[in-house]
């Protein structure tokens, strides 16, 4: 079984195209998938062209750093390409596949941004890691930027997945790697915070 | 459809009951045309929704894509010349190797008064069984 590693330090869990996460019926990106497997660049560009945008903009809004969304994006990518051969259909949705590596990398990132802090922490206090860069020039942006990232972690990503990324319930829960009803509980405790911070962003 | 599942379906999940879990969207939709209150409830979490769909991120620079491609060709490459390297490498060492370990034994076995069958001997100092008689030859294991 193909698999791909993903996970936290100490919790790593192992990704596995086949591993079944969610009903694959009617995968779209098998076809794409199978003829990347042979070794077809210009499919694996066409994935890409279909699926990067989604990834960076996950990474982007976990890590708020462009240069790391960027290195996140290129490993997600390369395990692909790397595993594309042995995909099967009839596994696993690979988009899901596809968050839930691109979370675990995120995870790691942040894990040792943390570490990095705890072990040589800075003369002047950053108050959130990559404060410095804002994703937006919009100041509404920027606000419901701030209120996202000061979510507790498995809040902000089970937000994220669900939506910014658009995932299904099953999806973000399979990708997450938790139950439905765990999902719905972050999610619900998520808007309560938001809705409070961004009262005065409603219509 | 619960009044308390609607609401809870809602907090999760948004405004939007397209945006819910496919099972339940269609008696939500019943519960909602059932309830007129049921409005009220979707339109506070709309506004949440149209708050947070204001944090917009920037799509990646136009040369990811192009590098993750050329990087991925060159490791698709890298471990079959890696492994060509390998065996190149191990089968010269082993050539070399062998030639070493040949000539230190011929070095040290055969006497320089030529290798006569008679003072021909094992690593142990032995006689070799083929220059011995059978009986000879158990006793040098």
């Amino acid at each position: 079984m193909p698999t791909g590693w993903a996970g936290r330090r100490g919790n790593r869990r192992r990704v596995g195209f086949r591993e079944d996460m969610t009903d694959p019926e009617g995968d779209p990106d098998a076809p794409l998938l199978a003829r990347i497997g042979m070794g077809e660049e210009a499919a694996f560009r066409t994935l890409m062209a279909h699926k990067l945008p989604r990834v960076h903009g996950l990474a982007l809004r976990l890590l708020r750093d462009p240069a790391l969304a960027d290195d996140i994006a290129q490993e997600v990518f390369l395990r692909v390409w790397r595993q594309a051969r042995a995909w099967r259909p009839g596994a696993a949705r690979f988009d899901t596949w596809l968050h839930r590596v691109a979370l675990n990398l995120c995870m790691d990132r942040l894990r040792r941004r943390r570490e990095v802090a705890v072990a040589d922490p800075p003369e002047q206090v950053d108050p959130a890691p990559g404060a410095d860069f804002m994703l937006a020039r919009d100041a509404e942006s920027r606000r419901v930027e701030h209120a996202v990232a000061g979510l507790p972690a498995r809040q902000r990503e089970a937000l994220v997945m669900q939506v910014y990324q658009g995932l299904s319930n099953i999806e973000a829960a399979a990708a997450l790697g938790i139950s439905v009803e765990a999902l719905e509980s972050l999610l619900a405790r998520a808007r309560r915070a938001l809705r409070q911070q961004l009262e005065d962003l409603r219509p | 459809m619960t009044p308390e599942r609607f609401a809870a379906l809602a907090a999760a999940y948004g405004g939007a009951i397209d945006r819910w879990p496919e099972a339940e969207r269609a008696a939500a939709r019943a519960f909602r045309d059932a309830h007129p209150e049921a409005e009220a409830v979707l339109a506070a979490e709309a506004a949440l929704d149209a708050a947070l769909a204001r944090w917009a991120v920037p799509a990646p620079g136009a040369a990811l894509a192009g590098r993750i491609a050329r990087d991925a060709a060159r490791r698709r490459q890298a471990p079959r010349r890696l492994r060509l390297w390998l065996a190149g490498l191990g089968l010269a060492g082993a050539l070399a190797g062998g030639g070493a370990i040949g000539a230190v034994l011929v070095a040290r076995l055969v006497p320089a008064g030529g290798a006569g069958c008679s003072q021909s001997l094992t690593v142990l100092g032995a006689p070799v069984p083929s220059c011995g008689d059978a009986a000879n030859w158990s006793d040098t294991l």
